[in-house]
């Protein structure tokens, strides 16, 4: 018996696997998904892979408690193992694998393993985000942004909540555009330009009106009040706001690692179907928005590399952008003149 | 909303967790189900094991074409990375994974996983063969028996349908007491036990009456008419009967493989709930049936070690059994009193 949007969630599942990840015949395929996790998500892309020749292995997991090397000890021992031993790997997970241990077995360095985390998404934003983007439009319009980015050192980042934020980019490390999942290493939901600019040269204030997620229990969705971050040389010095403030320093306090403080990346959202909706994947790619990352910083940025025992995400709405003072973006709304006509064929 | 058989497989995969594998709070739990199977039982199984404190991992995978080494080539490198890390796994496969490389693996000389077959079962099946067991009885029963048959030397089995065969015992070879999956190693459902008589001892007939797995094309399911393996020094001299019987002599001629004329095994069937259905994992434990493998011998049994090219099953409905003499079972009834007493309380006498 159909159910709601199971042709949409069908079609969206083959574009992962045969487009995203371009899963070729006889290769292994391991879709992970948590128990709070879309089930029904991993099903269709497993069918999907099977389809494509896969061979496939669902692995539905008990969910750990909190992400990355927090929830490891939650994990079954055969889910460790498995990671590192299959050539794609697209984790569905609602708490998500991602800077675990043998998340860094599979892809620190990137050797076989093509990774694409789609964590968190259920059926309704599966659709929206993927499945209803016109890829070849999509790609066009990433590879613009990131030939501009690659290109740009100073930087300038406000939002209409207060972010004023400035900084400087090292042009030898790379540019992160978050679309395909082709090669070995790690992979993210579409729509997301990120990279680590020179840590000691960010200063200013970051001030996340739209959401921030640390996991639980630091999953503040849909915040009240915007949090601000207070950075001086690529470290948060300060954190202030209201209750979800207080709370927030609170538990980076608890954590006892100093590193927690520390900016780990940018990134620009660009996703044509993403809403503030709860979810950090989501949020991060509202077309429009900035993110910004502390914590633990992912190897893939090649840059400081700071470990840390965990990564929190913000996200700063309706972002205005400046690079090396040419205006890219207005309170979210795309201006550079090589940029308007390609998110015009996005709908945006 | 439920559906038929919600609640009894609920009840049925939470002794398959507490108390089948004894699994405790903190280990690693291992569910292996391919696309075939019934995904029910997985998933039930898994909500148990997550109500126990376990870590619990489904892995839910592409079906191989056939059971063992067969289907390696096909099986994802995550399963066989899987399979050896894990202090439980149990089997759901309709494609046995059982004998392929990842569980030889874990399991020759087992250190560490507790394994627990259950391939092929449905829901109904699942329920009657596991959940509605009492445990506790059960075990007191085949506890028994195994210690009978362990200490029995001279054995006779006859049926209905033509089944007059005797042999001797080794002292020292196992008896296995299936069920438990609680020390590391292969364990097997509930309601079999097994053992390889001495090999060249076994002389008679044997009448299979109840269903044969051969694999592929010579799993013929439910036998429409008895087929007879004439036994001489453990080794099959003729096969007769109808037109499955014409079938098997010429698919055993066709294997060109003389070690699977030798007899392997002999078993019990004694699950209460089992009825005869033409999967083998049930038919072999109808109640009051015997069960007699050939070829491959499997390297528990501690026997000759027999390494044919394959291995089938047959079942002889209705069972008659002596040891050293003495009868302790009549055309499927229990004549020994106190596993008559038992039986009746497990309502089968």
């Amino acid at each position: 018996m159909p159910t709601s949007l199971d042709l949409e969630v069908a079609v969206a599942s083959h574009k992962v696997v045969r487009d995203l990840c371009a899963v070729k015949v006889g290769e292994s395929l391991l879709v992970t998904v948590d128990s709070a996790g879309s089930f029904r998500i991993a099903e269709e892309v497993a069918k999907a892979g099977e389809v494509a020749g896969a061979k496939v292995m669902l692995a539905w997991h008990s969910t750990p408690v909190g992400v990355g090397k927090v929830g490891e000890k939650y994990l079954p021992d055969a889910l460790l193992a498995a990671i590192p031993n299959t050539d794609v790997w697209i984790e569905v997970n609602n708490q998500w694998l991602g800077y675990s241990t043998p998340y860094e077995n599979a892809l620190v360095p990137p050797r076989r393993v093509r990774y694409l985390c789609l964590d968190g998404l259920n059926e309704e934003r599966i659709v929206r985000l993927i499945g209803k983007v016109d890829l070849r439009a999509q790609d066009a319009f990433q590879r613009k942004v990131l030939e501009l980015t690659k290109q740009a050192r100073m930087m300038r980042i406000t939002t209409p909540a207060g972010t004023n934020v400035s900084f400087e980019n090292d042009l030898k490390r790379p540019v992160i555009s978050e679309l395909w999942c082709h090669s070995p290493g790690a992979h993210f939901l579409l729509g997301q330009i990120a990279w680590a600019p020179i840590e000691k040269s960010i200063n200013g204030e970051i001030v996340f009106d739209g959401a921030f997620y640390g996991g639980e229990p630091a999953d503040l969705p849909a915040l009240d009040e915007p949090i601000t971050f207070h950075v001086q040389e690529g470290v948060c010095v300060e954190i202030s706001g209201g209750a979800e403030a207080r709370f927030v320093r609170d538990w980076i306090r608890s954590l006892n690692d100093a590193n927690m403080y520390h900016e780990a990346h940018i990134c620009y959202g660009f996703n044509p179907g993403a809403r503030l909706s709860g979810i950090c994947v989501e949020d991060e790619r509202i077309w429009g928005v900035t993110e910004w990352g502390f914590g633990h910083q992912g190897i893939q940025f090649e840059a400081s590399g700071v470990p840390a025992v965990s990564h929190l995400d913000g996200i700063c709405l309706n972002s205005s952008v400046w690079q090396d003072g040419v205006h890219v973006l207005d309170r979210g709304r795309v201006v550079h003149p090589e940029l308007v006509a390609l998110a015009s064929s996005l709908g945006k | 909303m439920p559906t038929t058989l919600d609640l009894e497989i609920a009840a049925a995969a939470y002794k398959v967790a507490r108390d089948l594998t004894g699994l405790k709070q903190g280990e690693s739990f291992l569910i292996t189900i391919d696309s075939m199977g019934y995904w029910r039982l997985a998933e039930e199984t898994a909500k148990a094991a997550e109500a126990l404190g376990a870590k619990v991992m489904v892995a839910y995978h592409t079906t191989p074409p056939g059971y063992g080494k067969v289907g390696d080539p096909y099986l994802p490198d995550s399963l066989k990375a899987a399979i050896p890390e894990t202090d439980v796994w149990v089997e759901y496969n309709n494609q046995w994974l059982l004998y392929s490389t990842p569980w030889e693996i874990a399991l020759t000389n087992p250190e560490r996983v507790r394994y627990l077959f259950l391939g092929g079962l449905n829901e109904d099946q699942f329920v009657r063969c596991v959940g509605k067991v009492d445990l506790d009885l059960q075990r007191e029963f085949q506890t028994t028996l195994v210690n009978m048959t362990l200490n029995g030397k001279k054995m006779r089995i006859t049926n209905s349908a033509g089944t007059d065969v005797s042999f001797e015992n080794v002292p020292g070879r196992p008896v296995t007491n299936e069920g438990w999956a609680l020390e590391p190693g292969a364990h097997f459902l509930i309601g079999q036990i097994g053992w390889a008589p001495l090999e060249e001892s076994i002389k008679g007939t044997i009448a299979f009456n109840g269903s044969f797995s051969g694999g592929g094309e010579a799993d013929l399911g439910i036998l429409k008419e008895p087929v007879l393996f004439h036994v001489e020094n453990g080794v099959c001299r003729g096969i007769t009967g109808g037109a499955e019987a014409n079938f098997l002599k010429g698919w055993f001629t066709r294997l060109e493989d003389p070690l699977m004329y030798h007899a392997a095994h002999v078993c019990y069937g004694f699950n209460p709930g089992a009825r005869l259905s033409g999967l083998c994992t049930e038919d072999e434990r109808v109640w009051g049936s015997t069960e007699w493998g050939f070829g491959y011998q499997g390297p528990f049994f501690e026997g000759q070690g027999n390494n044919a090219i394959s291995h089938v099953d047959g079942i002889c409905l209705d069972s008659s059994v002596w040891i050293d003499g003495q009868q302790i079972m009549d055309e499927g009834r229990l004549t020994h009193s106190k596993l008559a007493d038992l039986a009746a309380k497990m309502g089968k006498q």
